[in-house]
C-alpha cells in the first residue's frame, strides 16, 4: 500500500490516512490539549504526508508510523515554541489565566462524560501525560507511542529505527521509567488510570 | 532474564490477557502502570466531523499531485512554419529533438530512481542536471520559458517539502537558492521572447508562478527559523514585496541602568519584535513604520558585536551588525540590502 502511496494512489493514500489518523490524533492531542491546535497541526502532519510520501524509504507499517510521528514530533515543537513566545508576549485576561490548556479537551472518552470528577481526573491525566511525553527524548516518543497507541511489536520498531529488538526494549524501559517518575508513580506504583477510579 | 526483557514480557501478557508473572520491584510496577496510562490515551475520541473534512482535503490533494505527475515534461506549443527557411531549420531541430528525447527517455529511466531527490540529498545534483538538460533541448525560446516556468513551480515544491520535513537549515538555503536562480531564468526567459501572444500567455504564467512564489514564501516564514526567515525576506524582496529593512541603530544607557535601542528603517510592522543576536528580545515600545524603540536589561548586553533585527508579525524581518557599546550608533551606508544576514551594510 505504501508503494502505490508513493505514485499518489488516492485510494492507498486515503486508506493510510485512515489507519494513521487516529493514532496520530491522540498523540498530538495528548501533547497539546487544545482541540484548535491539534486540528491545525493534525492537518499539516497529513498534508506532509500526502506531499512528502514519495521521500519515504520505508514498505512497513512500523517505518510508517515512526515517519508520520517525526513529522508530528516537529510540528508539535514548533507549535509549542509558538505558544509559550505568544503567552510571554500577551499576558492573559484573569478570568483565562485560571483554565489550562487541557481545560478545553473535550473530546474524551464518552463514558466519562456523564462522571464530572472522573472526567476532571482524566483532564488533569492527559495533561501530566502530555507534559511527560513531551520530556522524553523523540525516539523514545516515537517508540512508546508506536507501541501502545499503534499497537506495534518492538521486532517491528526496531526494524523501523534501524535498532536490535534489544536496544528498543531498553529504550523503552527507560522511556517508562522517565514517564513514571514524572508522573508520580514510582512510590508504591499507584496508578493513575481512568480504570481505578471508584 | 534482563528487567527490560522482564517488563516487555509483562506488558505482553498484560495485552494478551495472559496470566501476569510476579511483578519483581516497585519501579517495575511503575513502569507497568506508565504504560497502562499510555493504552489509555487510546480512549482519547477522535472527531470524525474533522477526520472527514481532512479526508476530502487529501483526497484532492492527491487527485492533484497525480494530475501534476502526468505533465512533468512540458509541451512546447504547436505552431506553423513561417517560412521554407525556418521549415527546414525545424526540421532538422526535430531531428535533434527526435534524438533527444530517445536520449531523454533512456535519461528518465536511468534517473527514475533520483526524482524525488529534493536539495541536500546527495542525488540532488543528479536532479539539477536533469534540469539542465530538459532546458538546453527545450527548442524554441518559447519552450525554454515554458520549461523554466515549470521548473520555477517544481523549485517551490522541493523548498515546501523540504521545510515541511524538518530538513536543515543548509538543505532549506539550497531549495531556497534554487527558487531564487529559476526565478531569475524564468524572467530572463520570458523577457527575451518577441513581443505578442506567446509572450503575453508567457508573462501571465510567469506572473501566476510568482504569485505562487509569494504566497509559498510567506506560508513558509512562518514554519522557519530566524536566519531562513532572513532569507525568505531576501527573496520577497526581490519579487518587489515590500519588505522590512534597518537602515540605522542606537544604543543608548538610560539613568536606570537600562539600555534604550532605537531601530531606523523601512516597513516596520504594529506588533514587530526586536530581535538580538537571532532571539526576540526587550520591551518593544509602539512603533512607527520606521522606528522601533525597545528597552532591554543592560545584564542582556555583553560588549562586542551583535546582530540587531527586526521581525514583523508575517515574519518578515531584516537585520544589521552593531559593534559598538552603549551610546553609539550605526548607519547601513550604500544600496542598503533588506533582509541581508551578514550586515552588509557594516
Amino acid at each position: 500500500m505504501i508503494r502505490r502511496a508513493r505514485l499518489h494512489d488516492e485510494a492507498a493514500l486515503v486508506a493510510l490516512y485512515q489507519r494513521a489518523f487516529p493514532v496520530i490524533y491522540r498523540y498530538v492531542m495528548a501533547r497539546l490539549g487544545r482541540s484548535d491546535l491539534v486540528e491545525d497541526v493534525v492537518s499539516e502532519v497529513f498534508l506532509v504526508m500526502v506531499e512528502s510520501i514519495v521521500n519515504l524509504r520505508t514498505e512497513q507499517e512500523a517505518g510508517f508510523y515512526a515517519w508520520l510521528l517525526q513529522i508530528a514530533q516537529g510540528k508539535i515543537s514548533r507549535t509549542l515554541r509558538h505558544l509559550t513566545h505568544n503567552e510571554r508576549r500577551h499576558i492573559p485576561l484573569p478570568d483565562t489565566r485560571t483554565t489550562g490548556r487541557y481545560a478545553s479537551v473535550e473530546l474524551m472518552a464518552t463514558d466519562l462524560v456523564s462522571n464530572p470528577v472522573a472526567l476532571h481526573e482524566w483532564r488533569e491525566t492527559l495533561e501530566e501525560v502530555g507534559l511527560a511525553l513531551g520530556s522524553l527524548s523523540d525516539e523514545q516518543q516515537v517508540i512508546v507511542i508506536g507501541r501502545f497507541l499503534a499497537g506495534q511489536k518492538i521486532e517491528d520498531l526496531a526494524q523501523a529505527l534501524g535498532k536490535q529488538p534489544g536496544a528498543v526494549r531498553v529504550l523503552q524501559f527507560r522511556a517508562l521509567r522517565a514517564l513514571a517518575e514524572h508522573l508520580g508513580l514510582t512510590r508504591g506504583a499507584r496508578s493513575k488510570g481512568k480504570g481505578e477510579r471508584p | 532474564m534482563n528487567p527490560e526483557e522482564y517488563l516487555d514480557r509483562l506488558i505482553e501478557r498484560r495485552e494478551r490477557g495472559e496470566a501476569q508473572l510476579p511483578v519483581i520491584n516497585d519501579k517495575i510496577a511503575a513502569s507497568l502502570a506508565a504504560a497502562e496510562i499510555l493504552t489509555q490515551l487510546r480512549e482519547i475520541e477522535v472527531p470524525r466531523e474533522f477526520a472527514s473534512r481532512l479526508e476530502l482535503s487529501i483526497r484532492a490533494r492527491a487527485r492533484g499531485l497525480a494530475q501534476q505527475n502526468g505533465r512533468t515534461i512540458p509541451l512546447a506549443h504547436p505552431r506553423s512554419p513561417a517560412s521554407s527557411h525556418r521549415f527546414l531549420r525545424r526540421r532538422a531541430l526535430i531531428l535533434v529533438l527526435g534524438t533527444a528525447a530517445v536520449l531523454m527517455l533512456v535519461y528518465i529511466g536511468m534517473l527514475m530512481a533520483y526524482t524525488g531527490s529534493l536539495p541536500g540529498d546527495p542525488l540532488y545534483g543528479l536532479k539539477q542536471a536533469e534540469n539542465q538538460f530538459t532546458r538546453t533541448f527545450a527548442g524554441d525560446p518559447e519552450a525554454r520559458a515554458s520549461v523554466q516556468i515549470d521548473q520555477l513551480r517544481s523549485s517551490l515544491v522541493d523548498l515546501s517539502t523540504v521545510v515541511n520535513d524538518g530538513r536543515s537549515d543548509d538543505a532549506i538555503r539550497l531549495a531556497l537558492n534554487s527558487v531564487a536562480v529559476k526565478t531569475s531564468d524564468s524572467r530572463r526567459a520570458v523577457a527575451v521572447l518577441p513581443a505578442g501572444t506567446e509572450r503575453e500567455a508567457a508573462q501571465r504564467d510567469l506572473d501566476s508562478a510568482l504569485a505562487e512564489e509569494e504566497q509559498t514564501l510567506r506560508h513558509l516564514l512562518d514554519h522557519v527559523d530566524w536566519p531562513i526567515q532572513l532569507a525568505f525576506t531576501k527573496q520577497l524582496e526581490a519579487l518587489g514585496v515590500p519588505v522590512p529593512t534597518v537602515t540605522h541603530v542606537m544604543v543608548l544607557t538610560q539613568s536606570n541602568g537600562t539600555l534604550l535601542i532605537i531601530l531606523t528603517g523601512t516597513h516596520f510592522a504594529p506588533h514587530a519584535e526586536l530581535i538580538i543576536d537571532g532571539r526576540p528580545r526587550g520591551m518593544v515600545s509602539p512603533i512607527t513604520s520606521e522606528q522601533l524603540v525597545a528597552v532591554i536589561s543592560s545584564s542582556t548586553w555583553s560588549p562586542g558585536t551583535h546582530a540587531l533585527g527586526v521581525r514583523n508579525p508575517d515574519g518578515t524581518a531584516a537585520q544589521i551588525i552593531f559593534n559598538g557599546g552603549p551610546g553609539s550608533h550605526h548607519s547601513r551606508h550604500g544600496p542598503h540590502q533588506p533582509g541581508s544576514e551578514d550586515g552588509s551594510g557594516e
